[in-house]
């Protein structure tokens, strides 16, 4: 008799064992399952991380790069400009020594010339710098110069008004039109052929 | 009579016995259940965190030195640009005078035509 209970008890305790053992099990299974899942979701985050981060290493080389070429071009750029406006400086320099010789009387008439020709000749008047008052120019053979090359009887007069920059102004009696041959206008006008000019002069190897 | 009572008593007490074993045995798995579930899910969001942190850190340190190594290369660039611009000056500096004689005579000679 007492075996027979003894069974009861024991086949009863074994299942509840049993039983308890498969709810340990599955309490892992299920912890080890959720960490599975986390892994994963992780790989997952971490490949969207990757591309981002890739594409921001992209996005910060392409800039710092970038910006360092701007800067290098600007520097070898501002350098030649440098450079050359250091030859425009050293050309009117020169202007300025040319117009304290006697030299200078020659360019006066060559830009008298230039100016009136490219009026057309006729009744124009003469505007001189300080130092070109002092040499005075030959109005009347560089008139005839102008009447040979625009076919137009041209009288060429001194204007009491005088230029503060080196140089002519030539101008039509009633001062309609003006050419303005002072060496600074001239630079101004040529400015940008002559920075090329200058610039392979200087550069070219 | 008295000894037959006595052994149906005797069963009817194993039973019992066991089915509070089994009972127990379930209360215990239902609790099990339940803090398997918390430990699941505390167990989830600790590997996730710890994972993403430890990308999340890689990725910093790879951001950081690709930007040292584009500074680093941005430097050589402006490092070969002070050269190059070194270059250009000495080579440029001896033909100043030279370019602005040459320039002149243009202006000078432009004047005749």
């Amino acid at each position: 008799m007492q075996r027979f209970i003894d069974h009861i008890l024991q086949e009863a305790s074994e299942r509840a064992k049993s039983i308890l053992e498969k709810a340990q099990g599955d309490a892992e299974e299920l912890i080890e399952n959720q960490r599975q899942l986390a892994r994963q979701k992780a790989a997952q985050d971490e490949r969207y991380l990757s591309k981002r981060t890739e594409d921001a290493v992209a996005i910060i080389r392409g800039r710092v790069i970038a910006d360092a070429q701007r800067r290098a071009v600007w520097m070898v750029l501002s350098e030649k400009e440098r450079l050359v406006t250091c030859v425009i400086d050293k050309v009117k320099s020169a202007f300025e020594e040319l117009s304290k010789t006697k030299d200078y009387a020659a360019v006066l008439e060559k830009m008298i010339v230039n100016g009136a020709t490219m009026l057309g000749g006729g009744d124009l008047a003469v505007m001189l710098d300080e130092q070109g008052s002092s040499l005075p120019p030959r109005l009347n053979l560089l008139a005839e110069k102008v009447a040979a090359k625009t076919g137009v009887k041209t009288q060429l007069k001194l204007s009491a008004e005088k230029n503060t920059a080196h140089g002519v102004v030539v101008k039509t009696i009633d001062g309609k039109i003006v050419v303005d041959n002072t060496f600074e206008t001239i630079l101004k006008r040529r400015e940008k052929e002559l920075r090329l000019k200058i610039a392979r002069i200087l550069f070219s190897d | 009579m008295f000894a037959l009572l006595e052994v149906v008593r005797l069963i009817r007490d194993a039973e019992q016995e066991a089915r509070r074993l089994l009972d127990e045995a379930n209360v215990r798995t239902e609790q099990t259940r339940r803090d398997a579930e918390a430990k699941a899910e505390e167990a989830y969001k600790k590997v996730y965190q710890d994972a993403v942190a430890e990308a999340r850190h890689k990725f910093e340190e790879l951001e950081k030195q690709a930007k040292e190594s584009a500074e680093h290369d941005a430097q050589s660039f402006l490092q070969q640009a002070e050269k190059q611009v070194r270059r250009i000056r000495t080579k440029s500096e001896q033909k100043l005078d030279e370019a602005a004689q040459v320039v002149l005579d243009d202006i000078l000679a432009g004047l005749v035509k």
